[in-house]
């Protein structure tokens, strides 16, 4: 890792915290990018952004706990059960090419694009009525 | 497996909420005939609906009171000017209906969230959150909270199911985690402060952009 790698990855994350910190989008889809960006392979870069989300995540997490929203037990739940899931999704992650998942990962930013977009024009209707 | 395995609100009522109950139950009730007074929210949308955001609580005595409430349903299924006063006592009815979440159901979310967050290297939380609001009918806010406490372990498997297979970068995880949840922190302050509806679609293009990077990188 280079001096400028470590700025510039310093200064993306960083962008990339603020950003899904406002706009409520998980850092993951913000990391993946960042890392490609850095010089990381597809499946390499979302491997360790599986990582790099869990401090961003421990934080939110503590902070809805405090605020009462979150439902523990449900969590657990979910999330116990989501690592049959995730063998699985390993599986088929590895089994692409890593210009395949490149694609199915900007197929899935389009999507949440447009999520954001529909969400906002949503609550602005319901505000207006 | 007790029936209240998956029992939410712990016999307390979200303070936002009881606004909206207030509102819902001073709408003139359509005529029914209700075997129980739930059967009244039952069908009514905007009751039904309410009921799913309102969680439920927690009744020992559930079982003894049904056979009171039949009579009081009946009567007021009966009297239209009653139901009114009925429906005060529908706090009481919402106070015992007892909410139960099928596991099943939870457990096919977990795992779905859990396929895509592998696949995508991203929480999980993109396809937990509707799924939850959709299937659970927690309120948005619960469902999006509970779901980040899930990514955590979600995201943790898949830290350790991708290190086996020597993917996981510690060192740029660190590089890009760490000062992103500083970031996180103060970006979630900030969207308390500001309207972050025009800057959305300016994300949004932004996000269309990195896209399109993506594709043809």
């Amino acid at each position: 890792m280079t001096t400028s790698t470590i700025v510039v990855g310093i200064a993306l994350g960083l962008a990339a915290g603020v950003l899904s910190g406002l706009f409520g989008v998980g850092g993951g889809i913000l990391f993946v990018p960042t890392l490609v960006a850095l010089g990381l392979g597809q499946i390499e870069a979302q491997a360790t952004s599986l990582l790099a989300i869990l401090p961003t995540v421990a934080v939110g997490a503590a902070n809805q706990r405090r605020y009462g929203n979150l439902r523990l037990r449900t969590a657990v739940i979910l999330g116990v059960s989501s690592v049959l899931g995730v063998e699985f999704g390993a599986r088929i992650a590895t089994s692409m090419s890593e210009t395949t998942l490149r694609r199915l990962f900007a197929v899935l930013i389009f999507g949440v694009a447009a999520h954001l977009v529909w969400r906002t024009t949503r609550a602005r209707y319901s505000d207006s009525s | 497996m007790s029936e209240g395995f998956l029992r939410y609100g712990h016999g307390q009522r979200l303070p936002s909420l009881a606004h909206e109950r207030r509102d819902v139950t001073a709408r003139p009730q359509r005529a029914v005939a209700a075997t129980s007074p739930c059967a009244v929210r039952e069908r009514d949308p905007v009751a039904t609906a309410e009921r799913g955001r309102t969680e439920a609580w927690v009744a020992s005595d559930d079982v003894e009171r049904r056979s009171d409430r039949r009579l009081l349903a009946s009567r007021r299924a009966r009297e239209p000017e009653q139901r009114t006063a009925g429906e005060k006592r529908g706090d009481q009815c919402t106070a015992g209906h007892v909410h139960t979440i099928g596991l099943v159901r939870l457990i096919a979310i977990g795992i779905a969230a859990g396929v895509f967050s592998a696949l995508f290297g991203v929480g999980g939380g993109l396809i937990a959150v509707p799924l939850l609001i959709l299937f659970t009918q927690l309120p948005e806010r619960v469902a999006t909270a509970t779901s980040l406490a899930a990514i955590g372990i979600t995201a943790l498997a898949g830290v350790i199911v991708y290190a086996y297979r020597w993917e996981v970068d510690v060192g740029y995880a660190a590089l890009v985690g760490l000062p992103a949840a500083g970031g996180a922190f103060f970006g979630t302050m900030l969207q308390q402060r500001i309207t972050t509806r025009h800057l959305t679609y300016g994300f949004a293009v932004l996000l269309t952009g990195v896209g399109i990077w993506l594709l043809v990188a």
